[in-house]
């Protein structure tokens, strides 16, 4: 997938075969710098999957995943948690270690000192509305809150860094409420604007269509489509990806336009 | 952490100036400073300085010394394993120990190259128990420290049998030896064997505070430590051997001592919270303290016979334990 200027990560042909079945298949794309890519598709559709691969926690069965033009194999864990931050569906909490401590393991593997580590995890909690929360436990921490700890932690990993870096979201806004699924958007597209690739693995049509400015819709394992998210956050492409009815709403005085998806009745 | 640091030597010194002899303050002060050679010019007077370095302070560091391996391997293996339950003991490493030092018993071997032999085989014992435990860290994938664990309990479980039928098919006379050393003990310190374990514990602690960090980012999870910048494999294999080698050292020279472990990082846990670069010096500081008094009671409590301290730490250690789950706030449901 050439995208211009060239991408940050980029996965070629990547096929992930599990008991016999292709789990991914072929599947090709690439994030760039400065810009925000959202992977949508239902469920089973191999997005975690390929999350997993892009991770490096997997290794695909074929092709390959660069990161800045080098094979992702070849990088140590310190040298690729430098270069891409992963925020995962987790759901460990961990007791004994408070909110703040939790984010300043994000600069495990740089090499700031403590104080600086500090600086940056203190910066992510305000960016993330979590300040009030820095000295509780994570354990005694809501769902929704801990999800943005993991973000804030993410973040911290690849902040202000000589190098531009790649930050994997997988479903970031699955526990939020509507106020804050915006704002840790809004600081996902922040973090493309300061020149970092950011892949997002997303459900909410209407948030994609907001936030990405690219979109790959995949479906039982394979790449179905990749382009920007203006053309193909469209009513006819996602009813046939999802396999369900879905509408475009639009509101013409204040020049909104909505996605809605309907059950599948027989239309 | 500045308590527990008081905590310890003046748990030694108490353990020093307690026992057969009692001594005084200013007694242990000129037996401690009169040093290790002082001659003693006077035939009638006790001969402190005698007594203290040539037998209280031998085992008294001795007791300091396997408790803090003990307690240092307990709060690793705890933080890698993510599970407040895992403990050396429950592994397979003790038993190991303990089934190679039972096999010298067996044959009549105790006595052998000056006594050396005995530690030698537990020692060789716990290695061969983490040799076979190295063999299921491969998976790089989640479930691979789990699947470690279960193969340590497996383990353990198979020696607890092999140690057993060695007790089984044992002598009276070799089984009332085997059993002491069964239940741990600090009897028969000398500087030599403290040598040795200081060796192996300045190793393992180095080892071990290296990871400090690695061990915190493993609290959120394998796969997360490993996107923070944690070599997973590498990291584990480090940790396991390391805790092995204390274990193993502790185990060779003082037999199998149950709970300093177990219950003494999860005392310093919830002292000093959750990170590891408190957590592991925390734990050697308390598990040395707590074996130098179990100790302490060992040899006084039923003097002029003495317990197997194994016998104490349990007694004193599985109640506590008790009260600590009960307590609703030291265990988190998400753990």
């Amino acid at each position: 997938m050439s995208t211009n200027p060239p991408a940050l990560l980029e996965a070629e042909s990547l096929t992930l075969v599990r008991d016999g079945r292709r789990i991914l298949d072929g599947v090709s794309l690439g994030v760039a710098p400065g810009r925000v890519l959202a992977v949508i598709g239902p469920n089973g559709a191999g997005k975690s999957s390929l999350l997993a691969v892009l991770s490096g926690w997997w290794s695909p069965d074929e092709g390959r995943v660069l990161l800045d033009g080098w094979n992702l194999g070849d990088f140590d864990a310190a040298g690729r948690a430098r270069r891409c931050a992963v925020m995962r569906q987790e759901n460990v909490r961990p007791s004994g270690l408070a909110v703040l401590e939790a984010v300043e393991l994000g600069g495990l593997a740089r090499a700031a000192g403590a104080e600086e580590a500090r600086d940056i995890a203190w910066e992510m909690l305000r960016r993330m509305d979590l300040e009030a929360l820095a000295a509780r436990d994570c354990s005694r921490l809501s769902g929704g809150e801990w999800q943005r700890v993991v973000f804030a932690r993410a973040v911290a990993q690849i902040w202000n860094q000589s190098r531009p870096g790649v930050v994997l979201l997988d479903e970031p806004v699955s526990s939020l409420d509507p106020a804050h699924q915006h704002s840790l958007l809004a600081e996902a597209r922040r973090l493309a604007r300061d020149g970092h690739a950011v892949l997002a693995v997303l459900h909410d049509l209407n948030l994609t269509a907001q936030y990405a400015d690219e979109v790959a819709l995949m479906s039982e394992g394979r790449l179905r489509a990749c382009g920007p998210a203006a053309d193909l956050m469209q009513p006819d492409v996602l009813s046939e990806i999802y396999g369900c009815p879905v509408a475009a709403l639009v509101d013409p005085k204040r020049g909104l336009r909505s996605l809605v998806s309907l059950p599948s009745a027989k239309v | 952490m500045v308590w527990l640091a008081v905590l310890l030597p003046a748990a030694m010194l108490l353990a020093a100036a307690t026992g057969a002899v009692v001594f005084n303050a200013s007694d242990l002060w000129s037996a401690l400073t009169a040093g290790p050679g002082a001659v003693v010019t006077d035939p009638t007077a006790t001969n402190f300085a005698a007594i203290l370095w040539g037998i209280r302070l031998p085992r008294v560091i001795l007791a300091a010394l396997v408790g803090a391996a003990l307690a240092l391997a307990g709060a690793a293996v705890q933080g890698l394993f993510r599970n407040p339950l895992a403990d050396p003991g429950l592994i397979g490493v003790s038993a190991g120990a303990a089934v190679g030092a039972v096999v010298c018993f067996l044959f009549g071997w105790q006595g052998l190259w000056g006594g050396w032999l005995l530690p030698l085989m537990a020692f060789v014992g716990s290695l061969l128990s983490v040799l076979l435990l190295r063999a299921f860290n491969t998976g790089f994938e989640a479930g691979g420290t789990a699947k470690l664990i279960l193969a340590g309990v497996a383990l353990n479980a198979l020696l607890g049998s092999v140690l057993g039928f060695v007790l089984y098919s044992a002598s009276d006379s070799a089984l009332r030896s085997m059993t002491f050393w069964t239940l741990g003990g600090c009897g028969g310190a000398n500087w030599l064997q403290n040598g040795f374990l200081a060796v192996f514990f300045v190793a393992g602690a180095v080892v071990l505070g290296r990871h400090a960090r690695a061990l915190d980012a493993l609290q959120l999870g394998e796969v997360q430590a490993a996107d923070l910048g944690v070599s997973i494999h590498r990291v584990r294999g480090e940790i396991i051997v390391a805790s092995a080698l204390l274990v193993g050292a502790a185990t060779a020279f003082a037999g199998v001592i149950g709970f300093i472990g177990l219950v003494a990082p999860h005392m310093v846990r919830l002292l000093l919270g959750g990170l590891h670069r408190w957590i592991l010096p925390g734990s050697v500081l308390l598990g040395a303290t707590l074996l130098v008094l179990a100790d302490l009671g060992a040899r006084t409590l039923v003097a002029p016979a003495e317990l197997a301290v194994g016998i104490l730490t349990a007694a004193a250690g599985a109640p506590f334990f008790l009260w600590l789950l009960r307590r609703p706030s030291s265990w988190s449901a998400t753990r």
